[in-house]
């Protein structure tokens, strides 16, 4: 097989906490999705400031919402026209890949809104091919259906994901396990992908494992704690950390597992509901939590504060995000530096 | 706040930027309205420790001296306004305001004017000079003082401080490689991207890049140990003169690079040339030996 893939020149995506050059955001403009859009929009902002403190950052916003998106954001944000279905950057925006010799890339896989569960979603399926047209590297097209939302890498040949979500006939059904694996390896370029069962009691993403589980460091990853036996995700969380146990990574190194508790005792109406800390994210300098306003939010403060004691920890109040079902982490889409 | 400071509040709102309105920043001989400074404290470990009473003893020294001049006004943490005041003469005014350290030039605003009376108060990200310290109190006290002074504000992508640059007031800015495109700062940044942010931030439109200093290791390289302008066209450059130095060749590249270009007029500059204090027995890893470190009040 001759196909030219990322892997096959040279690139890979690296991992989280390498520098960025911005982070890319998408606007709320999805109808029905929030309660109500403007407070949606206002906690939008909050985070978009959060991570701006720290480094540059684009929003993308349909022309129509361009002139009310400045008004919320303030001169700092960069506005980016494109006409998007919906706000989940880290899923239908593009992953960046570099090859550690200066040269960048981007790969663009197919989008269906999470297995169809929304419609249209033909203006999210085009802006990964957007974004990396405006930041002027090349798109490697993969036909897999997937989200960013739904791997974590190490940047040093490791990848995980988990079994609820790509091989879901929602998405690929005519893939097996084996050409998925083989599929995100040369679009990311690793040599090993880790399986976790993932959640297939998600509605919404059928268990990204950006809600489960990251890596914070190559051979060190971060993941949701089981909670008291009660807890309505305590076998799903289980079966994660028990697959996740004596893993090696790419390199032959066991992981390490740190483990932080959810945030199960916010109330909700949302079915969907953010509770995941792991979901969080990494910016130059910094990490941006969300704050439930619990006493969870201090505990994993510290544990971030623990394991990068070089970056500030800034915490954003997520209350009206988590309800459309994903937080920092999954509206969020790093550009690494080459 | 008049009405033409409140159009340019609704145009910097509306995305424009300070370059892109007119606004840049004036030379430092241009005329102060004042000379803001910060107050040294000690709340945080890898700090001035025992040598916290000297550092303010001489900043107040500073703070006197240029008060002969030209008002000053300190920025201090509140907790630490009682300790300020006493210290500092009763012409010098006192401003609470959460902060950490006296490095004012680089963890203060800039001061922008369109020559017609407006003013914009602008910033940079400030990332402690690369992440080099785990200190983040000043993260946001340039952007406080701004607010608090009620003055339009314009928060620059850019991460950098203010000692990294020095403009003569009329579009030409001089800064180093190796600060602005450290990756420590400003990682995938090309020269052409942190040139137009120069503009949008403070109205350059000629950048000139000298090399920097890579040894240099806390500011990496700000210009304002390299050289500073005394009018449009006329800089002070600081060489070391030991040819058995590594500050010898630095400071020589320095030079050539800045003998080799123009400034935004066309012109080449005229260079005056001082020695830094290269005879002085360094007390520390970090001391400074620059006499263009100097301030024009």
């Amino acid at each position: 097989m001759s196909r030219v893939t990322p892997k096959s020149e040279g690139f890979f995506m690296p991992p989280e906490w390498a520098p960025h050059i911005r982070t890319w955001m998408m606007w709320p403009c999805r109808d029905g999705l929030w309660d109500d859009m403007q407070t949606a929009r206002e906690a939008y902002r909050d985070v978009a400031h959060a991570i701006r403190a720290f480094e540059p950052l684009t929003m993308v916003v349909r022309p129509e919402d361009a002139a009310g998106a400045r008004a919320l954001l303030g001169s700092d944000i960069d506005l980016m026209e494109s006409p998007i279905d919906d706000s989940w950057c880290r899923d239908a925006g593009p992953c960046f890949l570099t090859d550690g010799k200066g040269g960048r890339a981007g790969v663009s896989f197919r989008f269906n809104a999470w297995g169809g569960k929304y419609d249209p979603y033909d203006g999210d399926d085009a802006v990964a091919d957007a974004i990396l047209d405006a930041a002027d590297v090349r798109s490697y097209a993969s036909s897999l259906i997937a989200e960013g939302g739904g791997i974590s890498v190490d940047g040093e040949g490791s990848v995980l994901t988990t079994r609820s979500c790509f091989p879901n006939a929602n998405r690929n059904p005519d893939w097996t396990e084996a050409q998925i694996e083989a599929e995100l390896k040369e679009m990311l370029g690793a040599d090993k992908v880790i399986w976790l069962p993932g959640d297939s009691y998600d509605t919404e993403t059928d268990g990204h494992v950006d809600g489960i589980a990251a890596f914070v460091a190559p051979g060190h990853v971060l993941m949701e704690g089981t909670g008291n036996p009660d807890h309505f995700m305590y076998e799903v969380n289980l079966a994660n950390l028990e697959a996740m146990d004596q893993q090696t990574d790419a390199k032959g190194r066991e992981i390490q597992i740190t483990v932080i508790p959810d945030a199960e005792t916010v109330e909700s109406d949302s079915e969907k509901f953010c509770r995941s800390y792991v979901n969080s994210y990494l910016v130059n300098g910094g990490v941006i939590m969300p704050a439930y306003g619990i006493k969870e939010d201090a505990l994993v403060r510290e544990t971030f504060e623990t394991l990068f004691p070089d970056r500030e920890v800034a915490m954003v109040d997520i209350k009206a995000i988590a309800p459309g079902g994903g937080g920092i982490h999954c509206i969020t889409q790093q550009e690494p530096a080459p | 706040m008049n009405v033409e400071q409140e159009n340019v509040r609704d145009a910097l709102a509306a995305g424009k930027s300070p370059g892109e309105l007119g606004f840049f920043m004036p030379a430092e001989t241009a005329p102060h309205a004042c000379c803001w400074m910060a107050w040294a404290h000690d709340d945080h470990p890898e700090g001035w420790g025992k040598l916290l009473p000297d550092v303010q003893a001489s900043m107040v020294d500073v703070a006197t001296a240029i008060s002969k001049f030209e008002p000053v006004r300190v920025v201090a943490q509140p907790e630490e306004v009682a300790k300020a005041r006493a210290a500092l003469p009763d012409t010098v005014e006192v401003i609470p305001l959460a902060q950490d350290d006296l490095w004012f030039r680089d963890t203060g605003p800039l001061f922008l004017s369109d020559g017609a009376g407006g003013q914009i108060g602008a910033r940079m990200i400030f990332n402690s000079w690369g992440g080099k310290f785990p200190i983040w109190g000043d993260k946001t006290v340039a952007g406080d003082l701004i607010d608090h002074l009620g003055l339009p504000r314009f928060d620059s992508p850019l991460t950098g401080e203010g000692g990294g640059l020095h403009t003569d007031g009329a579009g030409t800015v001089i800064t180093t490689e190796t600060f602005l495109l450290n990756p420590n700062r400003n990682p995938g940044m090309t020269k052409k991207d942190v040139e137009e942010h120069l503009f949008h931030l403070m109205g350059a439109r000629k950048v000139v890049w000298l090399p920097g200093d890579e040894e240099e290791w806390i500011t990496d390289g700000h210009v304002d140990g390299i050289l500073t302008f005394v009018a449009p066209g006329k800089v002070i450059v600081e060489t070391n003169p030991d040819t058995t130095s590594e500050r010898y060749d630095t400071t020589h590249e320095n030079l050539r690079a800045l003998e080799a270009q123009t400034d935004a007029t066309g012109r080449s500059f005229e260079i005056a040339h001082v020695h830094e204090a290269y005879t002085v027995e360094p007390t520390s890893d970090a001391m400074a030996t620059s006499y263009v470190n100097s301030y024009i009040a």
